[in-house]
C-alpha cells in the first residue's frame, strides 16, 4: 500500500516544461494586450487617413493640425505599448529558459542512472546548450511573433468588416487555402530537422572524440583519418542541408505567393466596390493600408509555423529529459541491526539490455564489519553487483535488502550515504583539490578536509603544490597522476565517513610504491567497516574473510582464500594464472611464497572442519531464508 | 586614472573594437573563398528581385486607385494580367538566387565547422591537458553556432535591406520627392539611434557568453560525475551552483532586455511617427495640389516594405556585432599557435644509442621541474623499463618521446637523427604508443583498428586483431567489426578495449614501441589474453616501458629508475 501511495505521489507531481511556462503565464498576458494596443493604434489611425481623405475629396477644407495632432497621441500610446510589450516578452522569455535550464539541471541529478549510460553524454550536453538555445528563440521570437501576427489579423478583420463585409470576406476565403498548402509543407520540413538534429548530435561527438582522443590521434598522426571524419559528418549536414533549401525555397515562393495573388484579388475587389458605391476612395486608401498590415503577418506565418515546428522539436528533446522517471525511492532510513547481515541478496537477476544476463540467481549474505571480496574473470558481474548496492540500476528479479530493510523501502539519498565508493577511474571536478576532497561531506571544515588528506596519504603531497588545497584540477585530473587521484578519491571517501567500503579494484592502475600508499590508506580507511573489494589480483584480498569467485555472472565459490585453494576448482585455476603471470618475482620471494603457501595449507586443515560446520550452517540458513522469502512473496502479492 | 581619461580610455576600445567588428567579418567572407562571388551575387539577385516584386505591386495599386479616381476602367484585365507575369518572373529569379544563395551560406559553415575542428587537432598538447571539454564544447556549440549565423543571415539580413532600399528609394524618389525625402529624414534619424545602442549590447553580450560557458562547465560536472553525484549526495550542492550562475545569467539577460526594450520601442515610435503622421502630412499636400492620391497610396506601399528593411538593418547591426565577438573567439581559436611541425631547439646527442636522451630539463610549469639533466640511452631491439613513483616523469618521457611537449634543455636522438631534423609527425611514426587508457573513437571497431595504418585492408585489420586477442571477442559482437566503440566505450570491457588498442599499434608496425602501464587494470584471464597480445606486439622492436609491476619490469633488458 505504501508504495503504491508513493508511487501515485510521484505520477501526480510529474513535471512537464509546460509548468515553467505556466508560473509566468501573466507576463504574456500583458504582453497580449499591449500588442492588441498597438494594432489598434494603428485602425484607429487609418480610420482617421480615411475620413481626412473622404472630406478631402468631399471638397472641405483641410486644417494641418486637426489633423496632425491626434496622429501625435497616438504615437505616444503606441511607443508605451511597444516598450512595456517588449519588456514583458522578454522577461517572459527569459524567465522561462531560466526555469528550463534550472528544472533540467535539477532533474538531471535524479534521473536513472541508467539513462546516461544510454543516451551519452555528448547528446545530453546537445539537448541542454543547443535545444535550450532552439526553446529560447521560440519563446522569446517565434511564439511571440505568432501571436502578434494573430492579433493584427483578428484586429484589422474587424475594422475591415466595419467598412464592407464582402470586402471581409473576399479577403478571408483568398488568403487560407494557400495557407494550408504552405501548413503541408512545414510538416514536411519537421521532418527533416528531426534528422538534421541528429546529424548535429554527431558533429558533437566527433569533435569531442578529437579532443579527448588527442593522445592517440597524435602518436598515431591520425589528422587525415580525423579530418576525414570531420568531412564526412559536415558534408552529411550539408547533403541535409540542399534538401532542406530546397523546401525552404518552395515554401518562400508560396509565401510569396500568399501575400500577392489574394492581395491582386482583394485591390479589385475594393475598386470594383468603389465603382459600385458601397465603399469611399478614403476607405480604398485605408483598406489598402491595414492590408499592408495583415498581409505581411500572414506571409510570416508558414514561415513561423516551420520555426516553431522545428523549435518544438528541442522543446520536446529536452522535455523527454524532464519525463525520465526519477530514480524509485522509499522513504525510510534505517540503522544495521546487530546480528543481522548487513547486505543482504537473494536470487538477484540482472540485465543491463533486457537480452543479456549478466547476473544470475545470485544469493549472498555479508555480515557486519567484514572483509569481503570479489573475483573472478572480467565481465562476471562484479562491478554490476556494485552498481546495484549504490542503486544505481535495479534488479530484474530477486530482493536486495539493507540493514534487513528492502531496497524499495530505503530512502535512496539515505541508503547511498551508507556507501563510500572508491573505483579504479577516479572523477575529479573542475574546481580545486580542497573542493573536490569537500565533497565528500557538506558543511566540512578546512581542518577535516585536511585531516581526511593526511589519513589518504595525500597531505603532503598536495602541500608541495605551488598552491597547495587552492590548486586547480583539470578536467579528468588531467594534471595529476593515476595514484594521486586515487588518494584524493580515498580522502573524500574518508570525510564521508560511511559503514560500508566499497572499493572497485582501486590500485590496479598505480605503480608498486603508490600502491603502497593507497593500501595504506584503504587500510587506515577500512577500519571497523564493512568492505567489498573488487579484487583483480588475488594477493590483495588472501586476507578477506570472504571471497567469492564469480564466473558467468554466478558465484561459483566462496569462502576464506585457504578453503577456496584447497577445493575451490575455478579460484585455484585463477591463483596458478595469476602465478604464473606474477613468475617474476625472484627466486627467493618464490620460496616465500611456497612457504607461505606450504603454511596456508596447513591452516586450511585446520579450519576445514570449522568451515563443513559453517556450511552446514549456512545452508541452513539459506533454507531459512528461503522460506521467509516465500513468505515475503506470499505477502507481496497479497499486497499487490 | 581620471574618469574622463577612462571615457577615452573606453572610447578607444570601442572604436578598436569596431575595427576589430569589420576584420572579423571580412576574414569570415573571405574564409568563403570562391564561394563568396556568388554568394554575394545572389544576395543581390535576391534583394533586387524583392524589390522590384513589391514595386510592381505598388504600380498595381496606383493604377488602380488612379482608374477609382477617375471612374474609367479601360485597360484594366490587360494591366492586371502583365502585372502578374511580371511579379512571377521576380519570384522566379527569387527562388533561384535564394537556393544559390543558402547553399553558399551553409557551405560557408561547413567550411568553418571544418576549420574549427581541424584546428581542434592542432593545438599544442597542453591545450588539452589544461582545457575543460565543456570549454571547449561550449566553444564549438555556442561561438561556432552563432558565427555561422553570419553567413546563414546576419550578413545577407544587413546587406540585403541596403540593397532593397535603394531599389526603393528610386520610383519612390520618381513618384514624389517632396514626400519621400521627409520619409527617408525620419528613417536616417531611426537609424542613428539604432546605431547608438550597438556598443551597450556588445558589452552585455560579451558578459552573457562568458557566463554560459561558466554555466556549461557546471553542466559537465554533474554528466561527467553523475556517480559520484549520486554517491557522495552532491546533487543539491552541483545543482545549486549552477542554478546561482544561471541567475547570474538571468540577470545579464535582463540588462539586455532593458536595453533592447528600449530599442523597440523607439524604433516602433518613429515607424508611427512615419506611417501615421507624415501621411496625413501628404493628404495635406494632396489637398494643396502637390501631388496625388494614387502616387502616395504606391509611395505609402513602397515605403512600407523600405522602412521595414530600414528597421531591419537597424536590428541586425547589434545583432551582427554580436555575432562578430563569438566569431572572434572562434576566429583566435582558429588563429592560435599549433603545434609546430617539429621542435627546434634540440641538438644531436653524442651517445651512439637508437635512442639517446642527453642533459634533458623539462618542466610543465616554470620552477616546478620534472626531469633535470635526464640521460637515457637505449639501443636498438632492446626493452627499458621505466621505473619510479608517480609524478615522477615516468610518463612525462613518453610525452616528450612522442613530442607532446619540447624540452626546455638538453639533446635527444633517435636512429641517428636529432629530434629537430625530423619533422613530429615522422618522429611519430617510428613509435607504437599503447597508452595507459586506452581511447577509443565512437565510430566502428574496424576503423578504431584500421587508424593503426591509413589504407589498411579488411585483411590487414582482420590479422592484427587477430595477433592482438581480439578478434574472437570482435566478431562475437552485435555488427562484428562494424560494431561501434560507443560512447565512453561503455560495451567493451577494459582488457577488450586494451586490445583493440594493441591491434591498433600492431598495425602501424612502428619500430619503437612506448607502452604506459599497459597491463594494469585487468582480471587474471584478460591479463593473460593482453599479455600475449603484448608479446606478438613487442617482438623486434625497441621498447619503453612505464612500469607499475614487477611482472613488466622482469621482461626488462635495462630498467631505469627516475
Amino acid at each position: 500500500m505504501r508504495t503504491e501511495e508513493i508511487k501515485k505521489k510521484n505520477e501526480t507531481k510529474r513535471e512537464s516544461l509546460f509548468d515553467a511556462v505556466k508560473r509566468y503565464w501573466y507576463l504574456f498576458a500583458v504582453y497580449i494586450v499591449m500588442s492588441y494596443i498597438l494594432t489598434q493604434v494603428l485602425v484607429s489611425g487609418s480610420r482617421r487617413i480615411a475620413s481626412a481623405t473622404d472630406s478631402l475629396f468631399a471638397g472641405e477644407q483641410l486644417i494641418l493640425s486637426d489633423l496632425i495632432q491626434p496622429f501625435l497621441v497616438l504615437t505616444v500610446i503606441g511607443t508605451l505599448a511597444a516598450f512595456i510589450k517588449s519588456i514583458m516578452k522578454n522577461t517572459f522569455s527569459i524567465n522561462v529558459q531560466t526555469a528550463i535550464k534550472n528544472m533540467t539541471t535539477k532533474k538531471l541529478v535524479r534521473i536513472q542512472y541508467s539513462y546516461f549510460d544510454q543516451t551519452g553524454t555528448g547528446a545530453i550536453m546537445n539537448k541542454l546548450i543547443s535545444d535550450v538555445y532552439q526553446v529560447e528563440g521560440l519563446f522569446s521570437e517565434v511564439l511571440p511573433e505568432f501571436i502578434v501576427g494573430s492579433i493584427t489579423i483578428l484586429t484589422v478583420s474587424i475594422y475591415i468588416v466595419t467598412i464592407d463585409v464582402k470586402l471581409f470576406f473576399v479577403t478571408v476565403i483568398s488568403y487560407p487555402l494557400l495557407l494550408w498548402l504552405a501548413n503541408i509543407l512545414s510538416k514536411k520540413m519537421g521532418k527533416l530537422s528531426g534528422n538534421r538534429r541528429m546529424l548535429y548530435d554527431d558533429l558533437e561527438n566527433t569533435a569531442l572524440d578529437t579532443f579527448n582522443g588527442m593522445t592517440v590521434g597524435r602518436s598515431y598522426n591520425l589528422y587525415q583519418e580525423v579530418e576525414k571524419r570531420i568531412h564526412k559528418v559536415v558534408t552529411g549536414i550539408l547533403e541535409n542541408e540542399y534538401t532542406r533549401t530546397k523546401i525552404s525555397a518552395i515554401s518562400q515562393i508560396l509565401g510569396n505567393i500568399i501575400r500577392w495573388i489574394p492581395r491582386i484579388i482583394c485591390y479589385l475587389f475594393a475598386l470594383y466596390e468603389v465603382q459600385n458605391g458601397s465603399i469611399t476612395i478614403g476607405s480604398l486608401l485605408a483598406f489598402v493600408m491595414l492590408l499592408d498590415q495583415i498581409v505581411h503577418p500572414f506571409g510570416e506565418i508558414p514561415g513561423i509555423i516551420n520555426a516553431i515546428r522545428e523549435q518544438w522539436i528541442s522543446f520536446q528533446r529536452i522535455d523527454e529529459i524532464i519525463k525520465q522517471p526519477d530514480e524509485v525511492s522509499g522513504t525510510g532510513t534505517f540503522s544495521p541491526v546487530q546480528g543481522e547481515p548487513v547486505i543482504e541478496l537473494s536470487d538477484i537477476e540482472f540485465s543491463y539490455d533486457g537480452e543479456r544476463t549478466i547476473l544470475h540467481n545470485l544469493t549472498m549474505k555479508i555480515e557486519n564489519g567484514k572483509q569481503v571480496a570479489f573475483v573472478g574473470t572480467s565481465g562476471g558481474g562484479k562491478s554490476t553487483i556494485f552498481r546495484i548496492l549504490c542503486g544505481f540500476y535495479l534488479p530484474k528479479n530477486g530482493t536486495y535488502k539493507l540493514y534487513g530493510h528492502a531496497y524499495k523501502e530505503w530512502d535512496v539519498k539515505a541508503l547511498r550515504s551508507q556507501f563510500a565508493l572508491v573505483s579504479q577511474n577516479v572523477f575529479l571536478f573542475s574546481g580545486t583539490i580542497a573542493d573536490n576532497i569537500a565533497y565528500g561531506r557538506e558543511g566540512a571544515t578546512k581542518e577535516e578536509v585536511i585531516s581526511a588528506s593526511k589519513n589518504a596519504n595525500i597531505h603532503d603531497f598536495i602541500m608541495g603544490l605551488p598552491n597547495g588545497y587552492e590548486t586547480q584540477v583539470g578536467e579528468r585530473g588531467a594534471k595529476l597522476s593515476g595514484g594521486q587521484r586515487q588518494r584524493i578519491s580515498i580522502a573524500r571517501a574518508f570525510l564521508k565517513e560511511a559503514p560500508i567500503l566499497l572499493l572497485d579494484e582501486p590500485t590496479s592502475a598505480v605503480d608498486v610504491e603508490t600502491e603502497k600508499l593507497i593500501q595504506d590508506a584503504i587500510d587506515r580507511i577500512s577500519d571497523g567497516k564493512t568492505v567489498l573489494t573488487i579484487a583483480h589480483r588475488l594477493s590483495t584480498i588472501e586476507h578477506a574473510d570472504v571471497i567469492f569467485v564469480f564466473d558467468q555472472g554466478r558465484i561459483v565459490e566462496s569462502g576464506t582464500h585457504e578453503k577456496l585453494l584447497s577445493d575451490g576448482i575455478v579460484y585455484q585455476s585463477l591463483y596458478r594464472k595469476e602465478k604464473e603471470a606474477v613468475n617474476v618475482e625472484s627466486e627467493k620471494d618464490y620460496e616465500v611464497m611456497i612457504e607461505q603457501e606450504e603454511q596456508e595449507e596447513q591452516e586450511e586443515q585446520e579450519e576445514q572442519e570449522e568451515q563443513e560446520n559453517q556450511e552446514e550452517q549456512e545452508e541452513q540458513e539459506e533454507q531459512e531464508e528461503q522460506m521467509t522469502e516465500k513468505h515475503q512473496g506470499v505477502t507481496a502479492y497479497e499486497h499487490q | 586614472m581620471s574618469i574622463s581619461d577612462q571615457l577615452i580610455y573606453e572610447c578607444g576600445k570601442e572604436t578598436e573594437r569596431s575595427k576589430t567588428n569589420g576584420k572579423v567579418l571580412l576574414r569570415l567572407l573571405k574564409m568563403m573563398k570562391g564561394g563568396f562571388f556568388l554568394y554575394l551575387a545572389s544576395i543581390i539577385a535576391m534583394s533586387l528581385s524583392m524589390s522590384g516584386f513589391n514595386i510592381i505591386i505598388a504600380f498595381l495599386l496606383k493604377n488602380i486607385i488612379q482608374m477609382a479616381q477617375s471612374g474609367s476602367y479601360q485597360g484594366l484585365l490587360s494591366m492586371v494580367l502583365i502585372n502578374i507575369a511580371q511579379g512571377l518572373g521576380a519570384l522566379l529569379i527569387y527562388a533561384i538566387s535564394f537556393y544559390t544563395y543558402t547553399i553558399q551560406a551553409k557551405k560557408g559553415c561547413a567550411n568553418l565547422q571544418k576549420a574549427m575542428l581541424n584546428k581542434a587537432m592542432r593545438m599544442p598538447f597542453y591545450y588539452y591537458e589544461n582545457t575543460h571539454s565543456g570549454d571547449f564544447m561550449s566553444k564549438l556549440m555556442y561561438d561556432c553556432g552563432r558565427t555561422e549565423d553570419v553567413y546563414g543571415s546576419r550578413f545577407r539580413r544587413i546587406l540585403m535591406p541596403c540593397l532593397m532600399v535603394l531599389f526603393y528609394l528610386v520610383p519612390m524618389f520618381y513618384l514624389s520627392w517632396q514626400v519621400t525625402a521627409c520619409l527617408v529624414g525620419v528613417s536616417i534619424i531611426t537609424f542613428i539611434i539604432n546605431g547608438l545602442f550597438i556598443n551597450p549590447m556588445k558589452k552585455v553580450s560579451k558578459e552573457l557568453s562568458d557566463s554560459h560557458m561558466s554555466l556549461t562547465e557546471r553542466l559537465t560536472n554533474i554528466l561527467s560525475g553523475i556517480e559520484l553525484v549520486k554517491i557522495f549526495n552532491l546533487d543539491k550542492k552541483l545543482v545549486d551552483q549552477y542554478v546561482e550562475d544561471n541567475e547570474r545569467f538571468k540577470k545579464g539577460q535582463k540588462r539586455m532586455n532593458m536595453l533592447s526594450a528600449g530599442l523597440e520601442s523607439l524604433n516602433e515610435c518613429f515607424n508611427l511617427l512615419s506611417s501615421l503622421v507624415f501621411i496625413a502630412i501628404s493628404i495635406f499636400f494632396v489637398s494643396l495640389g502637390i501631388t496625388t492620391l494614387d502616387k502616395l497610396a504606391a509611395i505609402y506601399l513602397m515605403y512600407g516594405s523600405m522602412s521595414w528593411n530600414f528597421l531591419q538593418i537597424g536590428i541586425y547591426i547589434p545583432s551582427m556585432a554580436n555575432c562578430l565577438i563569438n566569431g572572434q573567439k572562434v576566429l583566435d581559436f582558429i588563429d592560435s599557435k599549433e603545434e609546430p611541425e617539429r621542435y627546434a631547439k634540440v641538438g644531436k646527442a653524442a651517445g651512439d644509442g637508437f635512442i639517446e636522451m642527453e642533459h634533458v630539463d623539462f618542466s610543465y610549469e616554470e620552477g616546478l621541474p620534472v626531469l633535470k639533466d635526464f640521460n637515457l640511452h637505449i639501443e636498438k631491439g632492446s626493452i627499458v623499463a621505466l621505473k619510479g613513483e608517480s609524478g615522477k616523469g615516468k610518463s612525462t618521457i613518453a610525452k616528450i618521446m612522442l613530442g607532446f611537449y619540447p624540452i626546455q634543455k638538453g639533446n635527444i636522438t633517435i636512429d641517428g637523427k636529432a629530434f629537430s631534423e625530423m619533422p613530429l609527425s615522422v618522429i611519430r611514426n617510428m613509435i607504437g604508443y599503447v597508452p595507459q587508457e586506452p581511447y577509443l573513437y565512437d565510430v566502428s571497431i574496424a576503423e578504431n583498428i584500421g587508424y593503426g595504418k591509413p589504407g589498411a585492408t579488411s585483411e590487414e585489420i582482420y590479422e592484427a586483431a587477430k595477433a592482438a586477442n581480439a578478434h574472437d571477442f570482435i566478431i562475437k559482437q552485435e555488427k562484428g567489426y562494424e560494431t561501434k566503440a560507443g560512447e565512453r566505450g561503455n560495451r567493451l570491457s577494459g582488457g577488450e578495449k586494451q586490445r583493440i588498442a594493441i591491434a591498433r599499434a600492431i598495425l602501424k608496425n612502428a619500430p619503437i614501441l612506448i607502452l604506459d602501464e599497459a597491463t594494469s587494470a585487468l582480471d587474471n584471464e584478460s591479463e593473460r589474453l593482453v599479455n600475449e597480445a603484448l608479446e606478438r606486439l613487442m617482438a623486434g622492436r625497441t621498447i619503453i616501458m612505464i612500469a607499475h609491476r614487477q611482472s613488466t619490469l622482469k621482461r626488462a633488458d635495462v630498467i631505469v629508475e627516475i
